[in-house]
């Protein structure tokens, strides 16, 4: 049987990030303490790191399975597990913790990711939005193994993390800033091919969310040399998405008005775009137009 | 918080934490995200969008399904391509016309899908362009945006109630005093009506010699028929129409009535006109089936219009119909219009000495059978206050055909 990889069974493999807590949880008294007692009273004897695993993946386990929500148990974890290194930890762990918190740091990226991407896949439905999950989180974790590469050179240079002399050896930095400058040179860099040609059309686009006719009609009310206003006739009143591109043969308003009979918004220009010869400017309802409180700017 | 910000401070917060706790270690766990970091500000957003749409079909009628085919192709960049259009909520959408493709970097992105569109009512509805907005994968870096293509419109003809000959037939052999007003044609009057092709049986006398000559096809004058009863049907489109569901409320059922009764009267060659009350519509009174495309226009984008025009004040304003022989008002009788339908029939008679017919729409039956009933026994006795032959209809027990006959029952008794 092939094992098939979906969002849930990715949630679950994440939580194995949270051993590093779990391990240091085993080292408390409480821990101990614990499995010592359960030792005497039923005579099972059990680890406290088995103990620790129980008292935190599990708990964690219910909550994801319960809520969806990875963030919020890595966040508490990654506080829980650095409170040692704030108040002062033992020397000789150091090789154990550093590496643990790389670990956990890791698992609370991946969970950004997994959330991240859930939320943005999630208009689609069934197995087409798990293909698009993984393979979105395939391409995101590309740098991954080069990361983890580097990570594991530095720590190995260090002894863990553990020998401050070695733990910020100059020679990586060189690699790594001719790294970022070229990221950085490649991301900033304009397409000098691309030679700007001037506008022969302009369109109005116009996105919103209002209650109009099903089947509007529209006309120019008024015009101003800032505003324009458009009346939508017509139609059963429904609350409905409205997505329309107007030919525009003169200077694009700032605000664009749509009144229907039952509701009015007010749009304003928010972007502008260059497509070869053809300009359109995008008009959307913002928080500072007082008819559109609460309007999500994308239509359903 | 941006999701950049997010990243920013996900690479910052170890070496922070490092300065911050001395244990310098710590400061290792920046290298991963700085390293996802660095990848994506590689990587170009996805670009370079040609779309190609093509609807199967423009002119439907309600219930019939149009394919609609689109092919993306994505040129540039890696990343999210979110492809999708806005149909307007009378066209009922079946498959997805929102969809979400990745686009991986290296390779050109050419997909096709497809879906279909069903109207579920009679209007003009519409498709908007096709919109693509392409995005890295963790949207860090904004969206390119794209919009292609024009709006597509899909004209949704209302399934039109029509009756077999047999029983139009019927209708007119109980009217055999008054053979002419449902008679296949009448006598040609001399008030001009309009140019149309030379149909086989038209009198040559009749080609308009000067248009054949023009046009290059021979064409005819045809003139207004005489003696021909006059129907004027008002449909209530005002906001109090609007009850029931979108789709099959009191309005779609009294316009759906209305171009059934105007298609069968124009095809018995009646004069029909109508007005639609609220909307401030008016089809003056015309003959021949090829009249029939302008009321279908007319009601096409029609209400519930929240324009309140009572119905005598839409009597007045189709005093332009000319004579009137018949009257026939479609609405859905309520305590609350009960007067104004009452004046409204007083002006009928005094404007146009004409008898009138009342269809009474009962949307109810769709809410419940007990609300329906109840609803039945007030409306009767309304009605039974106006003075007036009333059509009692109830559009989730009788289908439009059923209404239609027992409507034209009427319209052919009051004539």
């Amino acid at each position: 049987m092939r094992f098939r990889v979906s969002t849930n069974s990715l949630k679950l493999a994440v939580l194995v990030s949270l051993l590093p807590l779990a391990w240091l949880a085993s080292l408390t008294d409480v821990l101990r303490f614990l499995a010592g007692n359960i030792g005497a009273r039923f005579g099972i004897s059990v680890s406290p790191l088995l103990l620790g695993i129980l008292l935190v993946i599990v708990p964690a386990l219910i909550y994801i399975y319960l809520t969806g929500d990875l963030i919020k148990p890595f966040l508490l974890a990654l506080v829980l597990y650095l409170l040692p290194a704030i108040f002062g930890i033992d020397f000789n762990l150091l090789d154990r913790y550093v590496p643990g918190a790389i670990m956990l740091f890791t698992g609370f990226l991946l969970a950004l990711f997994i959330t991240w991407l859930e939320g943005d896949v999630k208009s689609v439905e069934g197995e087409e939005s798990e293909r698009l999950f993984i393979s979105s989180l395939r391409e995101v974790l590309v740098p991954l193994p080069l990361g983890i590469m580097l990570t594991a050179l530095l720590l190995w240079r260090s002894s863990l993390g553990k020998t401050p002399r070695n733990v910020l050896p100059l020679a990586f930095l060189l690699p790594l800033l001719l790294f970022a400058t070229v990221a950085f040179a490649l991301h900033f860099r304009e397409d000098q091919n691309e030679q700007v040609q001037p506008a022969k059309k302009s369109y109005l686009i116009l996105r919103t969310v209002m209650k109009a006719g099903d089947s509007f009609i529209l006309d120019v009310l008024e015009r101003t040399e800032r505003s324009v206003t458009f009346t939508l006739s017509g139609g059963f009143p429904v609350e409905r998405p409205i997505l329309l591109k107007l030919e525009w043969d003169d200077k694009a308003p700032e605000v664009v008005v749509l009144m229907s009979p039952w509701d009015t918004q007010t749009l304003l220009k928010t972007e502008e775009l260059r497509k070869g010869e053809e300009t359109y400017f995008i008009y959307l309802p913002t928080s500072r137009a007082p008819s559109s409180p609460g309007i999500p700017s994308a239509p359903r | 918080m941006r999701r950049m910000d997010v990243l920013l401070f996900t690479t910052l917060v170890p070496f922070s934490l490092a300065l911050f706790t001395g244990v310098l270690g710590l400061a290792y766990a920046s290298i991963i995200p700085a390293s996802i970091l660095a990848y994506s500000l590689m990587s170009d957003l996805p670009s370079g969008f040609h779309v190609e749409r093509t609807v199967e079909a423009r002119n439907l009628a309600v219930g019939r399904r149009a394919r609609v085919h689109v092919r993306l192709t994505v040129e540039r960049g890696a990343g999210l391509v979110f492809i999708g259009d806005v149909v307007s909520p009378g066209l009922k959408v079946h498959g997805r016309n929102r969809r979400v493709f990745v686009k991986l970097p290296g390779e050109v992105l050419q997909v096709e899908y497809s879906y279909e569109v069903s109207p579920g009512k009679r209007g003009v509805h519409s498709i908007s362009p096709v919109e693509v907005i392409g995005r890295d994968f963790l949207g860090l870096f904004g969206a390119n945006y794209g919009i292609f293509g024009d709006e597509v419109t899909i004209e949704a003809r209302p399934v039109i109630g029509s009756l077999r000959a047999s029983s139009l037939r019927s209708i007119r052999a109980k009217r055999r005093g008054l053979p002419v007003v449902l008679s296949r044609k009448g006598i040609s009057s001399k008030d001009f009506k309009e140019i149309r092709e030379y149909q086989p049986g038209d009198p040559l006398n009749s080609i308009n010699w000067k248009a054949t000559a023009r046009f290059g096809i021979p064409l005819v004058n045809e003139y207004e028929p005489e003696g021909m009863a006059t129907v004027m049907v008002y449909a209530d489109t005002t906001a109090e129409m609007g009850t029931g569901d979108v789709f099959n409320g009191a309005l779609e059922s009294a316009l759906g009535l209305s171009l059934s009764l105007v298609h069968t009267l124009l095809k018995a060659n009646l004069r029909v006109g109508l007005y639609l009350a609220g909307s401030e519509r008016f089809v003056t009174p015309r003959t021949g089936t090829q009249a029939f495309s302008s009321f279908l226009r007319a009601v096409l984008s029609a209400g519930p219009s929240p324009n309140p025009e009572p119905m005598p004040l839409a009597v007045e304003r189709s005093k332009r119909a000319g004579k009137v022989d018949l009257a026939v008002i479609i609405t859905n009788v309520t305590p609350y219009n009960v007067s104004e339908l009452r004046d409204a029939i007083g002006k009928l008679r005094k404007t146009f000495n004409c008898r009138v017919l009342l269809v009474d729409i009962n949307p109810y039956g769709a809410i419940d059978k007990d609300v329906m009933q109840l609803s039945r026994l007030h409306k009767r006795k309304l009605a039974g206050k106006l003075g007036v032959p009333v059509v009692e209809w109830v559009p989730s027990q009788e289908g439009p055909s059923t209404a239609l006959k027992k409507v034209l029952g009427g319209v052919s008794l009051a004539l």
